[in-house]
């Protein structure tokens, strides 16, 4: 796994969830949690915390853990990425792809609408 | 001097009680060697094995491995009858530490490297006092030899370890799934962990599909204990890293094992998921770039080979598996009885171990009687008429200097020689051999001419080439000795006289037991240093000879010694100045 790049493998995930949801926590009380939700001893907490501060997801600032970008805006750059590399950023390409498995429901259909809607007025 | 008791009944228990009292690093590291070298006998049969039933399921050859993991762990041999090939014997050694004789091909071996390197005399000091002896050519070997080994053991126990906790620290940032199942990131594929509590990891990068037949592999890694399984192999690794055919077990022995592993799950989904498994090998070979064949943990092995067999998997008849298992079972047992190998040199089809016999010279008028001992010599011929004897045989004979005080030993040969001699019954009623005459060529230029007109033709060529004899006769010694009067008691009771068997008040409490002795003469009155002869001047072929001498003035001459042995032994043969005294002694 490149080690720069912004992505979370699963079991991080579990992890980042944890800190996305009780931030700002102190190191040791993350310790803690993750000692009770995961199992992990201290090492491996601070191993994989450390990984993930490395690539600028969260920051450990003096004993404090918050996260560099909110959960939302990391799995938008998730899904912009996964666009960017499958169908080479174009977006009707991957919707197209989308729905031609499943045909798109008709509330689906709406909050399409409505988000092209938005966007071409920003 | 130290006797032993030993009741017959629980010699066993006396067998491995003394056999670890006297264990020293010596022993262990010969014990090491054999083991190794008995292994490198059976692995390329294995081997073999495993070709010609290349085309049958893994399973079978990861069962008949278990031949390798037995003669590897156990440090004793069984004895069956059974057996391909000859009666072959490693088991040379066993005794105390004193006596250690490596032998077979090895031997042969270190002997051509090691008398260029060793001419040596050494001093050892026994009781205090100094005496040179010639040591023996593997003495200097085992030297060295085993701390190279106890190198090499560490080195892979460490390297073994550190792969341990390496991987123990990429598993800890892992999630519990379910059963003994958990989910890591940080691995490629899955592997199983863990010895009493063993837990399943799988890697968080395999897709759904895939998922059902990697835990399934997994679990009958677990099922099958494979995970003890491999360790143990990699400890067996470890304990023989210079045997490069050990290597080749282990490396093979993964692959049928992860091989195997696969069949099971094949047999078990129906056809149609064969294509998905196979799907499944295929992706991980693409995503597991690296192989860590010698790893302890990773299951993976060579995933091209896997592949192969897996798309060359069918489920085999009924007859087929049949016939597998019979001769999996078969090969089994062969393997395991036949578990002794003799390395010996060309020996005659003649040859007859069942004649000891001493030898002296007749000096002054006193009988030469003598009693036979161990079969330590090499009979090539025997010629008898009546109860004469004649023997053409290959011996070994010591040379001692005695300045009055000390025996010093100078060296000690494997000679043809000679033989003539009678057979009597002896005051223990046992037959003896009493010797006549006896011819030993002397060296030098004459000597293969002279060995050519002693011996017939037949044989001469043999008794040209004693020093084949001389492992066969170090082996055979010991093993008779052990096989047949191993472990002999001897005690005699304390007013036992001469005459009728008995000896002084002055010997220790004793009683008479099935052991034999030997008496000889000698006119060097040097030699009769009679209060003083002591075991430690004597020193015994096989060294756990202990030999004490008494004498009893008024039954028989001045010069006359008793020697006994406390217990079995071999030869001991000495000149001492001008006379040539050969002892055998049982």
């Amino acid at each position: 796994m490149d080690e720069n790049k912004m992505t979370l493998a699963p079991v991080e995930s579990k992890f980042a969830d944890i800190i996305w949801e009780h931030e700002p926590i102190g190191s040791g009380a993350l310790v803690k949690l993750a000692s009770e939700k995961l199992n992990w001893k201290k090492s491996t907490t601070y191993t994989v915390l450390k990984k993930l501060c490395d690539r600028k997801i969260f920051i450990n600032d003096e004993s404090v853990v918050r996260s560099l970008i909110s959960r939302e805006d990391f799995y938008a750059l998730q899904s912009e990425m996964f666009v960017d590399e499958t169908f080479e950023g174009s977006l009707p390409l991957f919707l197209a792809a989308f729905s031609r498995r499943k045909k798109l429901s008709e509330k689906e259909i709406d909050e399409l609408y409505k988000l092209l809607e938005s966007a071409k007025n920003k | 001097m130290e006797i032993r008791h030993y009741d017959y009944r629980y010699k066993l228990l006396y067998d491995i009680y003394y056999f670890f009292e006297d264990l020293s690093f010596d022993d262990i590291f010969i014990k090491i060697l054999e083991m190794s070298f008995a292994a490198a006998i059976i692995i390329p049969f294995i081997l073999l094995i495993r070709l010609l039933i290349f085309k049958l399921p893994k399973k079978y050859s990861y069962f008949i491995w278990s031949a390798v993991f037995i003669r590897l762990l156990l440090p004793f041999n069984f004895n069956f009858p059974l057996g391909f090939g000859r009666e072959i014997d490693i088991e040379g050694y066993s005794l105390s530490k004193k006596g250690i004789n490596f032998l077979g091909a090895a031997n042969a071996a270190l002997r051509a490297v090691g008398d260029a390197a060793n001419g040596g005399i050494g001093i050892q000091h026994i009781k205090g006092e100094e005496h040179t002896y010639v040591s023996r050519f593997w003495e200097v070997w085992i030297l060295f030899g085993k701390y190279i080994w106890l190198t090499g053991f560490i080195l892979m126990l460490t390297l073994g370890i550190i792969s341990a906790i390496k991987l123990k620290k990429k598993l800890s940032a892992s999630v519990y799934l379910k059963d003994n199942i958990y989910l890591c990131d940080y691995i490629d594929t899955a592997l199983v962990k863990g010895i009493f509590h063993p837990k399943i990891y799988i890697s968080s990068k395999i897709r759904e599909d895939e998922a059902l037949y990697i835990i399934f592999h997994e679990k009958f890694h677990v099922t099958r204990h494979d995970h003890l399984l491999k360790l143990l192999a990699y400890f067996i690794l470890a304990v023989n890293w210079f045997n490069p055919l050990v290597w080749l077990f282990f490396i093979y022995f993964s692959e049928d094992m992860e091989l195997s592993c696969d069949e099971a799950v094949l047999s078990y989904f129906g056809e149609s998921d064969k294509q998905q498994y196979r799907k499944v090998m295929l992706d991980a070979t693409l995503r597991n770039k690296r192989n860590l064949n010698t790893s302890l943990y990773f299951g993976e092995g060579s995933l091209k080979k896997r592949l192969i067999n897996a798309l060359n998997f069918t489920k085999p008849s009924k007859l087929t598996t049949c016939v597998s298992v019979f001769l999996t079972v078969i090969r089994l047992i062969l393997l395991l009885t036949s578990n002794s190998i003799t390395v010996l040199g060309n020996l005659s089809e003649n040859n007859d171990y069942s004649v000891n016999f001493a030898t002296m010279e007749k000096f002054g008028d006193g009988d030469s009687v003598v009693n036979p001992a161990g079969s330590d010599c090499v009979i090539l011929k025997r010629e008898e008429t009546g109860d004469y004897n004649k023997i053409y045989a290959v011996i070994m004979y010591k040379k001692y200097d005695f300045n009055g005080e000390v025996f010093t030993p100078l060296k000690e040969v494997f000679t043809p020689a000679v033989i003539e001699c009678e057979k009597f019954i002896n005051e223990a009623g046992t037959e003896d051999y009493e010797i006549l005459s006896y011819i030993i060529p002397k060296s030098g230029e004459s000597f293969e001419s002279e060995v050519r007109s002693l011996f017939p033709d037949n044989i001469e060529n043999e008794a040209l080439n004693f020093e084949e004899y001389r492992n066969g006769l170090e082996y055979n010694c010991l093993k008779s000795a052990m096989n047949t009067v191993a472990y002999n008691y001897f005690r005699f009771s304390n007013d036992i006289n001469w005459q009728e068997n008995k000896f002084t008040k002055d010997l220790p409490p004793l009683e008479k037991g099935d052991i034999k002795w030997v008496s000889f003469y000698s006119n060097t009155t040097a030699f009769i240093a009679i209060d003083n002869i002591d075991s430690d001047y004597i020193l015994s072929y096989a060294n756990n000879l202990q030999l004490e001498g008494y004498t009893n003035k008024e039954s028989y001459s001045d010069n006359y010694y008793r020697v006994y042995s406390i217990e079995p032994s071999v030869s001991v043969y000495f000149q001492v100045g001008e006379n040539c005294v050969l002892i055998t002694i049982d």
